[in-house]
């Protein structure tokens, strides 16, 4: 006879199949035996299948929605098979359609039009998606790669070979691993969380939660137990295992995983070759990942900055035709289309000072700075070279932002918020990029009209922020936004980070976007300093000359 | 615009996790769930004259998404069904009413909240684990990890989820 615990540890092995991957009719059967007459029992399964759900609909939200939601929501074609319904209803629908746009579900139901109506249809479907990639390259100095392709930092990298010549990469896996390797080398990057090595030195610092990350090499696997291990492959196979902090597990490639052997914290051991069975003690003599950092003097690329606006401007009004400072602009800031000024103002800028609290290493933000008064609206400027989504590239931007914001608004009044928007001078209400903090202050993206991506994260309302984007522009495949905010009591990175505030989903744009700009919605004061647009996380992010203690 | 109107909006937009969260918890196949709940949602526009303000919508609504699993199952071969009918007439009873015992929409605030607390590898293998046409899997493959190692730390962030979740929600606060 079964006790409770073994019936709970049924109940709870039950449930974990039914979430991920369903049940056979027996253990149907058999959940059913368990539930029946057992109120206990069936709370605990409606808690755990209610998180499931909930996750389910969190996460997977368009798919559901598309399928889900009343024909209102659905893409034109099904909406003309949709021949059921009465007159009365169809209007319900189309009123609906218009309604919940304003009432706050525009990101679901909108998220069904991923595409703009006036982009083709058809481009970039064959081209690769966010999810082909399994880690980033965050660092490459001095490079050179044997691959056709040139790598640069930022670039999503998808399973495949990496032969670095020469010079020291940083890769992050979305696994949560962090590699350095160093060149020459030879490196398979075959999914989120495994590489192969074939010749060279590589380094690797995995989290606690990336526990699991394995480095196969022609003499040996690794498998990371949560800590900092190196692998180095000699020519001719020869392989060294250095455990630099926690455990590692090692065992011959294939070899079951009851063979494997532990490898603790300041051991090491080597293989003379790659046919030999076992490896034989030898001294730990790998630098530390941070020795390793540190060597990588990751420093500022200004290079690779292509924009940059200081608002470095007297303290006052300043007319529109004056304010031309800071580089890679090509005219001077302008009022926006559509923004509405108050009679008698021309849409002089307003230059404020002091009114960030810069909490980082950032040269501006504590001399002059933009401010938009409550009846600003929005202004724009060109840039020399526009980010272009329509061809493979990397870019950054980061601005400094303090927002006051308004008092709650009346029902049915625009949503306060402010933005950095990048929008085409050719097609103005056409595809953009839209890093926008609304007023409950949860970071949003958004890429089209109602195609909106808002973080779990809520920032501090009323303090200095720094904001940073990243867009990776694909020519062919889907492009990928990330937009990070850091409040005053967080560090910036050295590289960029693990995790996003938000990221973007199924967006395929081929938009060339030359206009940055600087917008705020409905009331508040705002102040915005250091408007930074490059090719690199380093050409935005300040950072010490040499960067000591990086991440 | 007529205010009932755009209550009732108002309304059927904020259930919807509770709803999906019902339908789901009554027949776990998230194919036919999604048909339930659309089916369930066409019932509702249709019958939005019949909604009374001031009772509770997910009440309403969930009695709604009850027939339409009640036909449903009926169409299913015995040997399908997940549950047998008393299970299921209890599960849609207490069911309902925990979903009824919170505002809409609470729920998914404490998971978001909790979300936030977990560590972000976590939240990222959660993503990776529900994002549309995900199974484990493909998950663990790309991972390197058994099927069976990947299922148990899933289980595993789930249940300290659950534990987040129930806690902030007895709190009576966000996360």
């Amino acid at each position: 006879m079964s006790t409770p615990s073994d019936r709970k540890a049924e109940l709870q092995d039950l449930l974990r199949r039914l979430s991920d991957g369903g049940l056979s009719e027996e253990e149907s059967e058999r959940l059913t035996g368990l539930l029946h007459g057992d109120p206990e029992a069936c709370e605990y399964y409606l808690k755990q299948v209610t998180l499931d759900a909930t996750l389910r609909h969190e996460f997977g939200g368009r798919q559901l929605l598309r399928e889900a939601l009343p024909p209102f929501a659905w893409p034109a074609g099904d909406l003309e098979a949709f021949q059921g319904l009465t007159v009365r209803a169809k209007g319900l629908i189309r009123l609906a359609a218009a309604m919940l746009l304003g009432v706050g579900l525009s990101m679901l139901a909108s998220s069904v039009w991923p595409r703009s109506r006036n982009e083709p249809s058809g481009r970039h479907e064959e081209g690769r998606t966010a999810a082909d990639c399994v880690a980033t390259l965050l660092f490459a100095d001095n490079c050179e790669w044997r691959s056709k392709d040139r790598l640069v930092e930022g670039q999503r990298l998808s399973a495949g070979r990496l032969q670095l010549e020469e010079g020291l990469a940083i890769l992050r896996f979305d696994g949560g691993a962090a590699v350095v390797l160093e060149g020459p080398a030879d490196l398979e990057v075959e999914s989120r969380g495994c590489a192969r090595l074939a010749a060279g030195r590589l380094t690797v610092r995995a989290p606690k939660d990336a526990a699991g990350f394995t480095v196969r090499s022609p003499a040996s696997d690794v498998v990371d137990l949560g800590t900092e291990f190196a692998i180095v492959v000699e020519r001719g196979g020869a392989t060294e295992v250095h455990c630099l902090e926690g455990e590692v597990s090692y065992s011959k490639p294939g070899a079951p995983m009851e063979a494997a052997e532990l490898l603790g914290a300041g051991n090491a051991v080597r293989y003379d070759g790659a046919k030999v069975a076992a490896p034989r003690a030898v001294p730990v003599k790998s630098p530390r990942f941070s020795e390793l950092l540190s060597q990588a003097k990751i420093g500022p690329r200004e290079d690779l900055l292509l924009a940059h606006e200081g608002f470095d401007y007297p303290v006052g009004n300043l007319p529109l035709a004056e304010a031309t400072g800071g580089i890679g602009w090509a005219g001077p800031w302008a009022v926006s289309p559509g923004a509405k000024l108050p009679p008698g103002d021309l849409g002089d800028l307003t230059i404020a000072s002091g009114k960030l609290h810069v909490a980082w290493p950032v040269e501006g933000g504590r001399g002059p700075m933009l401010e938009a008064s409550p009846s600003y609206q929005s202004r724009r400027r060109q840039l020399a070279q526009p980010v272009r989504l329509d061809e493979d590239g990397v870019y950054y931007l980061s601005v400094l932002v303090r927002w006051a914001p308004p008092p709650p608004a009346l029902t049915g009044q625009p949503m306060p918020s402010v933005r950095l928007v990048l929008r085409s001078s050719t097609n103005f209400n056409g595809d953009h990029v839209m890093f926008n903090l609304p007023v409950f202050q949860q970071p949003q993206l958004d890429i089209r009209t109602g195609a909106i991506f808002t973080s779990f994260q809520t920032v501090k309302s009323g303090e200095t922020q720094f904001w940073v984007g990243k867009i990776v522009a694909r020519r062919q495949g889907e492009d990928e936004i990330f937009f990070r905010v850091y409040g005053e009591g967080e560090t910036l990175d050295t590289m960029e980070p693990a995790t996003w505030s938000v990221k973007s989903r199924g967006v395929y744009s081929d938009a060339s976007l030359d206009l940055v700009l600087l917008t705020k919605m409905d009331g508040g004061t705002c102040w915005w300093d250091e408007v930074r647009i490059g090719k690199s996380w380093r050409a935005v992010v300040p950072m010490a000359a040499y960067a000591r203690n990086p991440k | 615009m007529d205010e009932s109107r755009e209550a009732f909006i108002r309304e059927i937009t904020a259930a919807q996790s509770s709803l999906w969260a019902y339908v789901f918890s009554l027949l776990p196949d998230h194919v036919a769930a999604q048909d339930i709940l659309q089916q369930t949602n066409l019932t509702l526009w249709r019958k939005a004259g019949d909604f009374q303000q001031g009772t509770s919508f997910v009440a309403w609504a969930s009695r709604a998404a009850y027939f339409h699993v009640l036909t449903y199952r009926r169409g299913m071969r015995r040997d399908r069904l997940v549950f047998n009918d008393e299970v299921f007439a209890y599960l849609a009873e207490r069911q309902a009413e925990r979903l009824t015992e919170r505002v809409p929409g609470e729920r998914v605030t404490a998971l978001r909240g909790c979300l936030e607390k977990l560590p972000p590898t976590s939240r990222r293998l959660l993503e990776s684990r529900y994002a549309p046409g995900a199974s484990v899997k493909d998950l663990a493959q790309a991972d390197g990890r058994s099927v069976a190692a990947l299922s148990q730390v899933l289980y595993r962030i789930r249940d300290t989820l659950l534990e987040c979740i129930e806690s902030t929600l007895a709190a009576g606060g966000a996360a």
